[in-house]
């Protein structure tokens, strides 16, 4: 189980969270939405412990982020939306570190690997080095990276941006079998089917503050709208999502400018 | 501290394995202390072989006007250097016919000479190619061992002696200021060999150069920023692994690799020492063994010298990779990096130098324990022969220490959120 408690981050004098307040549990899988820029991957990020919060705190199967960061690790694996790999190790390489560095070894971490590599479909590929991969193999390595040491809860963050049909079908039954085995997920994506399809429960975000948060049949509901689409839409109000989507291109040119 | 050992261990081992791996890394970072050097060797064993060549068979030489110099011919006759050749047989087409080189004898040449005067002669060389240009060094030596002759008939009939010509001589010879000196020569006092200072300013700044260029900084710049730019350092950072022994790890890789060309660069140094210190005995006609048996009998204790130089720059690359490695933890990008690595890669051989060429030979004691400065001045004074044994214990006890300051240092920036966030995406 996850617990966020008025969790809040600021970078200098730009605020990214606000008192972010939510709980995910056990064999369910917990949406967040929101546009480019919302503060989803900060929440996540604390959530992991890789920042910390400015105010705030969670738990992850109780044990805090700020007093018991190691346990934290220990009980939760995230896939890291533009996570990458090394060029010259292969699959397995790459899980093998992972699971060496959780302090696993042996014919246990072996058989892990030959786990994950067989319900993640990376049998072709488990023996090469990652140079040359593409976008859909890397996000399966990195999915098994988040895994190896078996985590109870996990956290996805955009976890089928840019995959082909195939992979993306694969993902999403993974999904639910980790819903299945009771494993709390955490799903971070800005696609609406895919939150109607795999989310129990969903949170709207936007500016770094949740603004809605319940099914997504009671925000249809509410909003009465006729999509959860629409529905987010209202929430997150059309001019900011139109402003949203301005300054995300404006820093894509900015950026493609400098490179 | 099991954990501590297990993780520096699993990331030491992979990152050697990616280093193994890499190609293109280990093509820059072992390719110029073989090649290089390789090189400049193939190039002085062609020009030694022409040189030993030309030294055994003589230059032809042929001389035009040779009855204009009489005395000049019969000294060339009976040079070891040279061998006089018939004039060409078709000059139109072949103007040097057999001869290397070909002198210009002017008409009054021995009529000058008689008279006191300065006679003019001409060499003629065929191109500018690497024989000739050795074979008119040889000419050249041969006339100008003739002219040194007359200057000495002409010296003896004015009564002028030698002594008379040149009223101060200068020596120079090396002697401690108390306590014991270590040097390359094993000797407290003797002559200065000039050229073992001359191969320390040449090789310590491109030792280190070597490191700074192809080297320890670009696989600290891979193993650190190059996480970032690859964006696999968040898969570190979520596992429950202490950040030291991750620095650790790193920094161990890029030690192991860079004191491997670094030894490489000093072992070449300590050989073109000793082959400095030992020239006199390298003559033409020895052999290959002969010549390293006169380097290791020349006086050059070349075990010490390298055990003495190790236990300087062991610690001093220690601090250099760390420091350069919390840099490259706290900067967000490859570009970041680079413009700090460019203005360390200008200033630190421009230091060098400058340490090397500006500080007095006796320094105080104090200074070999200066950060950077105390080790550069060191081995600057252990190839000059004027480092102190106490010098040399200042200087190491220094260098550990700042050398743990350095890695505590990067491990800290590593440790740091401000430093691991800049450049995530």
């Amino acid at each position: 189980m996850i617990e966020a408690v008025q969790l809040a981050k600021t970078f200098k004098d730009f605020q990214a969270v606000k008192d972010v307040t939510f709980r995910a549990n056990q064999g369910e899988v917990f949406g967040l939405l929101g546009p480019n820029g919302a503060g989803k991957t900060t929440t996540l990020r604390m959530l992991s412990t890789v920042v910390t919060p400015t105010a705030g705190t969670a738990t992850v199967d109780g044990a805090d982020i700020r007093q018991q960061p190691n346990e934290v690790r220990r009980k939760l694996g995230i896939l890291v939306e533009s996570a990458g790999l090394y060029a010259n190790l292969t699959t397995r390489e790459h899980l093998r570190y992972i699971g060496n560095l959780h302090q696993l070894d042996g014919t246990d971490l072996e058989q892990q690997i030959d786990h994950l590599i067989d319900i993640l479909g990376m049998g072709d590929f488990a023996d090469r080095r990652a140079k040359g991969f593409s976008r859909g193999m890397v996000r399966k390595v990195v999915l098994g990276m988040a895994l190896v040491h078996n985590p109870s809860n996990v956290i996805l963050d955009e976890p089928t941006q840019g995959l082909d049909v195939v992979s993306t079908r694969a993902v999403r039954e993974i999904i639910r079998r980790f819903q299945a085995e009771g494993r709390c997920v955490i799903l971070s994506t800005h696609h609406m089917d895919e939150v109607e399809r795999l989310c129990d429960r969903v949170a709207i975000v936007h500016r770094g503050e949740i603004l809605e948060s319940g099914t997504p049949d009671e925000l249809v509901e509410k909003y009465k709208a006729d999509s959860l689409e629409s529905a987010f839409v209202q929430i997150v109000g059309r001019e900011a999502l139109l402003a949203e989507a301005e300054r995300e291109a404006a820093d894509k040119r900015k950026k493609h400018q400098t490179e | 501290m099991n954990t501590f050992r297990h993780n520096f261990w699993i990331v030491f081992r992979k990152e050697l394995r990616e280093l193994f791996r890499d190609r293109r890394a280990l093509f820059w970072l072992f390719a110029p202390p073989i090649i290089l050097p390789g090189i400049a060797l193939c190039a002085g064993l062609f020009i030694g072989t022409q040189a030993v060549r030309i030294a055994q068979d003589g230059v032809p030489l042929y001389i035009e006007n040779a009855a204009a110099a009489p005395d000049l011919v019969a000294y060339f006759e009976d040079s070891d250097g040279v061998y006089l050749v018939e004039a060409p047989s078709n000059p139109a087409e072949d103007p040097f016919g057999e001869a290397a080189i070909i002198v210009s004898i002017p008409d009054d040449f021995q009529i000058q000479l008689n008279q006191g005067a300065t006679a003019n002669l001409k060499l003629i060389t065929k191109d500018n190619a690497v024989v000739t240009f050795i074979a008119e060094a040889a000419v050249r030596s041969v006339i100008q061992d003739y002219s040194d002759a007359i200057l000495d008939q002409r010296l003896e009939a004015k009564g002028i002696t030698e002594a008379w010509l040149t009223p101060i001589s200068i020596g120079t010879a090396k002697r401690s200021v108390g306590g014991s000196v270590i040097t390359s020569s094993g000797d407290e006092e003797g002559d200065s060999g000039g050229g073992n200072g001359i191969a320390a300013t040449i090789f310590l700044p491109l030792a280190v150069t070597s490191w700074l260029l192809g080297g320890g900084m670009g696989l600290i710049l891979d193993s650190t920023v190059g996480e970032k730019e690859r964006q696999t350092i968040e898969n570190i950072l979520v596992t429950p692994v202490n950040r030291i022994s991750v620095v650790l790890g790193k920094m161990t890789v890029v030690f192991i690799a860079s004191m491997m060309v670094m030894s490489l660069w000093l072992s070449e140094g300590v050989l073109l020492n000793g082959l400095s210190a030992a020239s006199p005995e390298l003559t033409s006609e020895a052999s290959t063994t002969e010549m390293f048996s006169s380097v290791l009998e020349g006086g050059v204790d070349i075990l010490g010298l390298i055990a003495v130089l190790m236990v300087m720059i062991v610690p001093f690359t220690i601090m250099l990779n760390a420091l350069v490695m919390a840099w490259c933890a706290y900067a967000a990008n490859y570009r970041e990096a680079n413009l700090f690595m460019a203005l360390v890669q200008l200033g630190l051989p421009a230091t060098i130098l400058l340490t090397i060429f500006s500080l007095p030979p006796d320094v105080a004691d104090v200074l070999y324990g200066l950060p950077l400065f105390g080790t550069v001045i060191g081995i600057r004074d252990l190839f000059s022969g004027n480092l102190p044994m106490v010098g040399l214990v200042v200087n190491f006890v220094t260098s550990l220490l700042y050398s743990a300051g350095a890695i505590w240092f990067a491990a800290w920036v590593f440790g740091r959120e401000w430093s691991l966030t800049r450049g995530l995406q």
